[in-house]
């Protein structure tokens, strides 16, 4: 069995193990949606043969306005530098939010439990922040004086 | 907490850099080891760190500039066009301090991080650091814009 395909093994298995209801959105991806805090997620997770790379997305369900982009992009940035895995990725064109964690399986043995951790961590940090970009998208947070209660949290 | 797989791959880390004729100042206690790379325009210091308590293996490669007041918001920006790009790592930047750095993880938790692993991870965070913070810098000083950075390197989709 390749890298790949255990890798992929794996995922399934944490998947199953977490309980998830997920479907398969093609050969190397799975889409499953979790209720947060506050608004809805969807992670989907694939694995790139090519780059031996497990890939977790978890594209936010509202688009920042082009007239606060300049703040989404201030408190992403601010956000990503709070964070020891995953990052919010902001295309400045559209306004689309995509959380993002990759692991590598390159050479390595990838565990179930490594993946159960990697949906884990990925379903907290979106529900933490995914809010809170709403909230500077609409203006009822102020994106300097949010980066400043991010700073003093580290 | 079991430190055995952290000290493991610690142990793997360190043993790819002493390959690869990195000199690195290591802290084991902390499980972190830090080195100087040369880029082709702007020296690159790099700290490899791991996380007993989430088994997360972290490398940073600083960006070695303070980006100024005037040109924060422009850098938040062009680095938000070129993590969109990636499919690995992002440009974390602390807007508050003008702070930037390259960031790239992998978990470990329960699992075996290979030397194969450990390489391409840093081979690819120097490559795309090396990459990217001269024009960072540029963005940062007011001689680059926006505008200019998204044409030159576009906002590219994965």
């Amino acid at each position: 069995m390749n890298g790949a395909q255990t890798a992929r093994e794996a995922l399934l298995s944490a998947m199953n193990e977490m309980g998830l209801s997920y479907g398969k959105e093609d050969e190397n991806t799975y889409g499953f949606a979790y209720s947060g805090d506050d608004l809805p997620m969807y992670f989907k997770l694939s694995v790139d043969e090519e780059k031996q790379l497990i890939v977790l997305l978890s594209p936010q369900q509202f688009y920042i306005r082009p007239e606060k982009i300049r703040d989404a992009a201030v408190a992403v940035g601010q956000i990503n530098y709070s964070l020891t895995d995953g990052s919010f990725d902001l295309d400045v064109q559209s306004g689309m939010i995509v959380f993002r964690m990759t692991s590598s399986f390159a050479g390595s043995l990838v565990s179930p439990r490594m993946l159960e951790y990697m949906i884990e961590c990925a379903v907290y940090t979106v529900d933490e922040y995914n809010d809170k970009l709403l909230l500077i998208d609409s203006g009822e947070i102020d994106a300097i004086e949010f980066i400043r209660q991010i700073a003093e949290n580290e | 907490m079991d430190d055995r797989r952290t000290k493991a791959v610690y142990a793997a880390t360190k043993q790819m850099c002493d390959e690869l004729g990195v000199k690195y100042a290591a802290f084991d206690d902390e499980y972190r080891m830090e080195f100087t790379s040369v880029g082709e325009d702007l020296h690159i210091p790099v700290s490899i760190r791991l996380s007993p308590e989430n088994r997360v293996l972290v490398m940073l490669c600083e960006c070695p500039f303070s980006v100024p007041e005037r040109g924060r918001d422009d850098v938040a920006l062009a680095a938000s066009m070129v993590n969109f790009s990636l499919a690995d790592g992002s440009f974390d930047f602390d807007r508050l301090r003008g702070r930037l750095r390259f960031r790239v993880t992998s978990g470990y938790y329960d699992s075996l991080l290979g030397k194969e692993a450990l390489y391409r991870m840093l081979a690819y965070a120097l490559v795309i650091t090396d990459e990217y913070n001269d024009k960072l810098f540029d963005v940062a000083l007011g001689r680059l814009t926006v505008s200019r950075f998204a044409e030159l390197f576009g906002n590219g989709r994965r």
